[in-house]
């Protein structure tokens, strides 16, 4: 069995009289450490399976498996104490606390999770050691990601889960948050999930999941992934 | 405003209700408090005008210290601008009813002015009929039907003013004049009047009028609470003054003559009383002597009877021996009566034999010679027999003679032996009797001595009297009218005090409203602003004016505070008036009307205020953003950007701190604009409730200050001061004599006027001079000491005077100054004296001064015509203020106890005042911190997402929001408690009267119970926002910034 493993996930929204598929029957596996692209154009439920998978929303039908445990039957309760001990978020507005400098918004993560990292080694790993004591604003959007970036691993999750973490960034700050990505997950081989309509990023994964109308359009496995460097967009 | 835009317009508050609702609310809370406190003083005051119109209640009163009489009144009535006048009765009972004594005041059955209204039952017909005022029947337990019977509590009859002394209570009544149960004092019974009964007119004896109720024209029109009203009834005051010398000198003269008349009638009565008792006496005096000479008559008597008796006694063996020898007699008599019988008998036989012998011979014819013989022999025998015969008679009688005398002898013996028996008896006998006599002699001559002393007694007693009544006479006072207005009845008096502190509660409170209304629209208004950032930046960039672009919200505000302003106005001005009007009418339950209408003057200024305050804020709000450039206003506004705080420097404690604490301190000083509005909204309401609770702790702290730790004396009595030496001696002494008071000091009391400097006439303050007749113990009765100083006693001495904080204040003057002193104001001389010390006082002005500095000043002693009393600890003083009341020359007793009841009832009456300010507190935190919540939890919606998203609990989400809400409550409750002490503080000086002087001070207990309730409220409100943070949803997080 997968580390993740989607099976036949059915999300449908009621909006008044009309139920709108948004996820019409999901079913991918995920493998430990990989690192994985979720791709699809707007509309496509992308953000569905993001929510789903992220612990934000559950599924109408279907199972949901992180490592072993089905978190389709979990209550709020257990899907906030999943969100706190094993999923890492990483967000396209990199959505720092703006009233704590940078070291200060990793140890809010440190301080809520069970096994937590150093949030000050972390901090030089992403690159920025020297401005622990500045606040977001005083950073840089690629900074700030790096930050976020280092809020989401400090709590040692079993994934890391990114929705569109370039979207707000330029080209070469851009490259380097992939980079940064594909480090970790190669590096320590953390299950790296990033969800974007950039199909551009795909090459660089090692499991490319197309998503088209609420449905699995194709499963990519490739064994020989692009390094970041050499994808241009 | 284009088409578009005015669809616009209405879809913004459609979409945005409950932003508009909220606007909408703060304003009509605003104006609801504004115009409904600042409303309640004029409805409480239109209310009783109109109690007082509908019952022609009097406009003045005069009353005349010897009485006013019919001519009085018509001279009154011809006063232009007087409507009415008439004259009225009244005087002060005591009745007994179920074995209690109910003071009463008994009134005469007015005309026209001042009316009674039978509440029940019917109007008296009769002139032994009366109506009963609920107090008195409430007192006494008597009901209609019921009699009852007056009494004037002393050895005065009824009948010297009342043609009655029982009573058929046939109806309740009330009256305008007594709103409510204070009906002053009386000078009968323990000196509280209970209630009053009123009767007709002509139950009334006597032809002097107790006081002439005055209605004036065009006064009804008026309100009598306004100063034109005041002016009005001034000026009719002031010509009744004028013609009041007059008609004063014209009664002195009448009740002189009078008085004068009675005094000769007395004295006539007196002398010929004299004369009669004398008389009366110098009859017993003869009556004794007669009797005295009876007693003597009798001894002598009954000595001669005893002479008689011992006489008898040694002539008995006399008369035994003369009957002895009187039966010897008999016996020899009888010897001679018998020898008599025999001698008489042979004679008798020889005659017949010689008459034989003689006829013998006459019948031979004897001879002549013969014959002769023989008849001679015959005759000589025959004279012997008759001898004999007569001798035997002789016999006869004396045998009988002398055995009468000896039976009379006999008897006479048997008598006087029998009596000689019994003569022991009979002479103790009569010696007891003769004893007893005496005795009731000594009697009588002891009464007759008694009664001669009682009546020397009587008569100097009376003589006594007789000089007193001369002396008065020689004293007497030309009379005074005294002209009083309103203000003279009590519990007008007290009303008018009510109305004007709601009236200062109007003035300070609903400005805290304000301003936080002020501040809840700015915070909402700009939020709101912000939130359309790009949408202005938009119409700016398509070409739109800013006034148009700004039009939009500042007509938002302006119609969200207009419809705000009308809700408050109508819900504000028709309730709260209701509610305060209904709370007083409780109180003084004889107010029935209630006379709520729309104050326009406070609804157009309320609500003007309060869109002005909105539409400002609005147009605040929206300035920063207009200046701005369209493409900037396009741009996602720059987060605000954190900043680092002082307490970060201090790394002991910082590091410390987890990161939602840091964050909460950084936030604090981050949104400044809602760091003041918080502080300002729970401060306000930690505030409102500290005036609240700090009301009472003034009010209560005045009365315990001033009866417990000021006046250590326990009842106040008022001395007769026309009393003479001996009067005042054996009053006293009657004082003296009750057990029940541990200690008295005589002191002289007068009201005087005072200013700082000699040229004020007009402004002159009035108090009380105060001279004790003993400086060393009046330390006993009244503590003279500084309030703030815990340091010693003030003493009086002839370095200046001491005088009361209030009128210290009043005077504006301070220890070391000089204050200048007249009698009257209208007194055109003056004393210079110096302020040698100001005393705590709360409840009345008072100037204490030495008896030597009074000698100085006046000239003379002080007069002592008051006595302050202190009752032991066990003393009921009621039951001591009645026999006090019963002595001769105490004229009244306040009992402080009485007082205290009385002013403890006003205490009372301010729970409502509090609770209506818990209440507009309460409203204050709720709408201030669910508001700020609101905004605080909309504007980090995306913070509180992430968190959430993050894995927080609902509960540290919650924590992680309230934290702040914790710190700013703490500090808007410190802040509170300074904004309350400063606002009691101002507060209570504005609701000060002349006479009072609240206590300063706060409880600790209120600010601790103030910010309790502080903290449970804004507790409340963060319980509600609980759910809404629950429902934030996490996805939201994930979207862009807008």
């Amino acid at each position: 069995m997968a580390f993740i493993e989607f099976n036949d996930v059915v999300k449908t929204y009621k909006m008044g009289e009309v139920e709108i598929k948004a996820v019409d029957n999901i079913s991918f596996p995920i493998e430990k450490g990989e690192f994985v692209v979720i791709v699809g154009p707007s509309g496509a439920g992308k953000t569905t399976v993001l929510n789903i998978l992220g612990g934000m929303d559950t599924a109408t039908s279907g199972t949901i498996t992180v490592d072993g445990e089905d978190i389709s039957k979990y209550n709020e309760k257990e899907l906030t104490r999943y969100r706190r001990d094993d999923v890492g978020f990483v967000f396209q507005f990199y959505n720092l606390i703006q009233n704590l400098t940078a070291v200060e918004n990793i140890q809010m993560a440190t301080q809520i999770s069970k096994n937590p990292l150093d949030a000050e080694q972390l901090l030089g790993e992403v690159g920025l050691g020297a401005r622990a004591d500045n606040f977001p604003s005083q950073l840089s959007g690629g900074e700030q990601q790096r930050v976020s970036i280092a809020r989401a691993l400090a709590k040692n999750p079993k994934l890391l889960l990114c929705d569109e973490p370039t979207g707000a960034l330029d080209y070469i700050t851009g490259k380097s948050i992939l980079k940064l990505l594909q480090d970790t997950c190669r590096e320590k081989g953390m299950t790296v999930i990033v969800i974007t309509h950039n199909s551009a990023l795909a090459p660089m994964a090692d499991k490319i999941i197309k998503i088209k109308n609420g449905q699995v359009d194709k499963i990519l496995i490739n064994a020989q992934p692009t390094p970041v460097e050499q994808i241009e967009w | 405003m284009s088409k578009s835009l005015r669809k616009d317009f209405f879809r913004e508050i459609k979409k945005s209700l409950s932003r508009f609702i909220s606007i909408m609310l703060i304003v009509a809370l605003g104006v609801a408090f504004f115009a409904g406190l600042r409303s309640s003083s004029p409805a409480m005051k239109d209310s009783a005008d109109a109690q007082f119109d509908k019952e022609n209640l009097m406009d003045i009163r005069v009353v005349g210290t010897l009485g006013l009489t019919e001519n009085d009144l018509n001279t009154i009535r011809e006063i232009k601008g007087i409507k009415k006048a008439e004259g009225s009765f009244t005087t002060d009972f005591v009745c007994l009813a179920n074995s209690k004594e109910v003071v009463t005041k008994a009134i005469s059955m007015p005309d026209s002015i001042n009316d009674i209204k039978c509440t029940e039952g019917r109007y008296p017909e009769k002139y032994n009929e009366c109506l009963a005022s609920r107090e008195f029947l409430d007192e006494s337990g008597l009901k209609i039907g019921d009699y009852m019977t007056l009494s004037t509590g002393t050895s005065d009859s009824v009948f010297d003013t009342l043609a009655a002394e029982t009573y058929t209570i046939v109806g309740v009544c009330s009256s305008a004049y007594y709103l409510n149960g204070n009906m002053g004092t009386a000078t009968v019974g323990d000196g509280v009047v209970d209630g009053y009964v009123v009767i007709p007119k002509e139950a009334f004896a006597t032809t002097i009028y107790t006081s002439i109720y005055i209605t004036v024209d065009g006064a009804q029109e008026l309100n009598c609470f306004n100063d034109d009203y005041t002016e009005l009834i001034d000026n009719i005051s002031k010509e009744i003054r004028e013609i009041s010398e007059k008609r004063c000198d014209v009664r002195y003269s009448e009740v002189r003559s009078q008085t004068a008349e009675m005094l000769t009638k007395a004295s006539n009565e007196y002398n010929a009383k004299k004369a009669v008792a004398e008389n009366e006496l110098a009859e017993a005096y003869q009556q004794l002597l007669d009797s005295e000479e009876v007693l003597k008559a009798s001894k002598e008597l009954f000595e001669s009877k005893k002479k008689m008796l011992e006489d008898a006694e040694t002539e008995i063996p006399l008369s035994k021996q003369r009957i002895a020898e009187a039966k010897q007699n008999v016996e020899k008599l009888k010897k001679l009566r018998t020898a008599a019988i025999a001698s008489q008998e042979k004679a008798e036989s020889e005659a017949l034999k010689y008459y034989n012998d003689w006829k013998k011979l006459a019948e031979s014819g004897a001879s002549e010679e013969q014959l002769k013989d023989a008849e001679a022999k015959y005759n000589t025998i025959a004279a012997l027999a008759v001898f004999y015969k007569e001798q035997v008679a002789d016999y006869d009688n004396k045998i009988a003679s002398a055995t009468k005398e000896i039976a009379d002898g006999e008897k006479l013996i048997r008598e006087v032996e029998s009596s000689l028996a019994n003569k022991d008896q009979l002479l103790s006998d009569t010696e007891k009797q003769l004893q007893d006599a005496e005795i009731q002699l000594q009697r009588g001559k002891e009464q007759y001595e008694i009664s001669r002393q009682d009546a020397i007694a009587e008569f100097s007693d009376a003589e006594l009297e007789l000089r007193e009544a001369e002396t008065r006479l020689n004293n007497m006072e030309v009379p005074e009218w005294y002209i009083l207005d309103r203000s003279s009845i009590e519990s007008y008096t007290s009303y008018t005090t009510d109305a004007q502190s709601i009236g200062a509660l109007g003035t300070v409170f609903p400005l805290i409203f304000f301003i936080v209304a002020a501040l809840v629209c700015l915070t909402t208004m700009t939020r709101m602003v912000e939130e359309q950032r790009t949408q202005i930046g938009t119409l700016k960039a398509l070409g739109y004016s800013k006034p148009t672009i700004i039009s939009k919200y500042i007509l938002y505000a302006f119609l969200a505070s207009i419809i705000g302003s009308v809700i408050g106005v109508l819900a504000g001005e028709f309730t709260i008036p209701r509610l305060i009007v209904k709370a007083y009418s409780m109180a003084y339950y004889n107010l029935k009307e209630s006379i709520v209408r729309l104050n326009v003057y406070y609804a157009v200024l309320a609500s003007a205020l309060a869109t002005l305050c909105t539409c400002i804020a609005a147009f605040a709000a929206c300035y920063k953003e207009l200046k701005s450039a369209p493409s900037d206003l396009m741009r996602p506004a720059s987060p605000k950007i954190g900043k680092r705080i002082l307490l970060e420097r201090i790394s002991f404690i910082w590091d410390r701190l987890d990161f939602t604490q840091k964050a909460a301190c950084r936030n604090l000083l981050r949104y400044k604009r809602r760091f003041f509005m918080t502080l300002f909204g729970v401060g306000g309401c930690m505030a409102l409730l500290l005036v609240g609770f700090g009301i009472n702790d003034s009010v209560s702290s005045m009365v315990n200050n001033q009866y417990g730790k000021v006046f250590k004396y326990d009842a106040l009595v008022s001395v007769d001061s026309t009393l003479t030496r001996a009067g005042r001696r054996a009053m006293l002494s009657d004082v003296q004599d009750i057990t029940d008071i541990s200690e008295s000091i005589q002191a002289h009391r007068s009201i005087i006027y005072a200013a700082n400097n000699a040229e004020t006439v007009d402004d002159l303050k009035y108090a009380y001079l105060v001279v004790p007749v003993n400086n060393d113990t009046f330390e006993n009765f009244v503590s003279i000491k500084p309030r703030k100083d815990l340091i010693d006693e003030l003493e009086l001495d002839d370095e200046g005077v001491i005088i009361t904080e209030k009128y210290a204040e009043l005077l504006d003057v301070d220890v070391g100054d000089t204050i200048f002193i007249r009698q009257s104001e209208s007194d055109s001389l003056y004393k210079e004296v110096t302020v040698k010390g100001i005393t705590e006082n709360y409840i009345f002005n008072y100037v204490y001064m030495s008896r030597s500095l009074y000698n100085y000043f006046y000239g003379g002693e002080p007069d002592g015509n008051v006595l302050m009393i202190k009752l032991a600890e066990s003393a009921d003083d009621e039951q001591v203020a009645e026999r006090l009341l019963k002595i001769k020359g105490i004229n009244s007793v306040t009992l402080n106890e009485e007082t205290l009841k009385d002013l403890n009832n006003m205490i009372g009456r301010l729970t409502y005042i509090i609770l209506l300010m818990i209440l507009a507190a309460a409203l204050l935190a709720f709408v201030v911190i669910y508001n700020l919540n609101n905004i605080n939890i909309s504007e980090r919606r995306r913070e509180l997402a992430t968190i959430k998203l993050l894995g927080f609990y609902d509960g540290e989400v919650a924590s992680y929001v309230y934290r702040e809400n914790v710190v700013l409550t703490v500090l808007g409750t410190l802040l509170g408690i300074a904004m309350g002490v400063v606002l009691h503080k101002f507060v209570m000086t504005t609701v000060e009267t002349d006479i009072y002087m609240f206590g300063r001070n706060l409880n600790v207990l209120s600010i601790i119970i103030s910010a309790v309730l502080t903290v449970v409220f804004s507790m409340l409100v963060n319980a509600v926002m609980y759910f809404k943070l629950k429902k934030i949803d996490m996805v939201e997080s994930l979207k862009s910034v807008e």
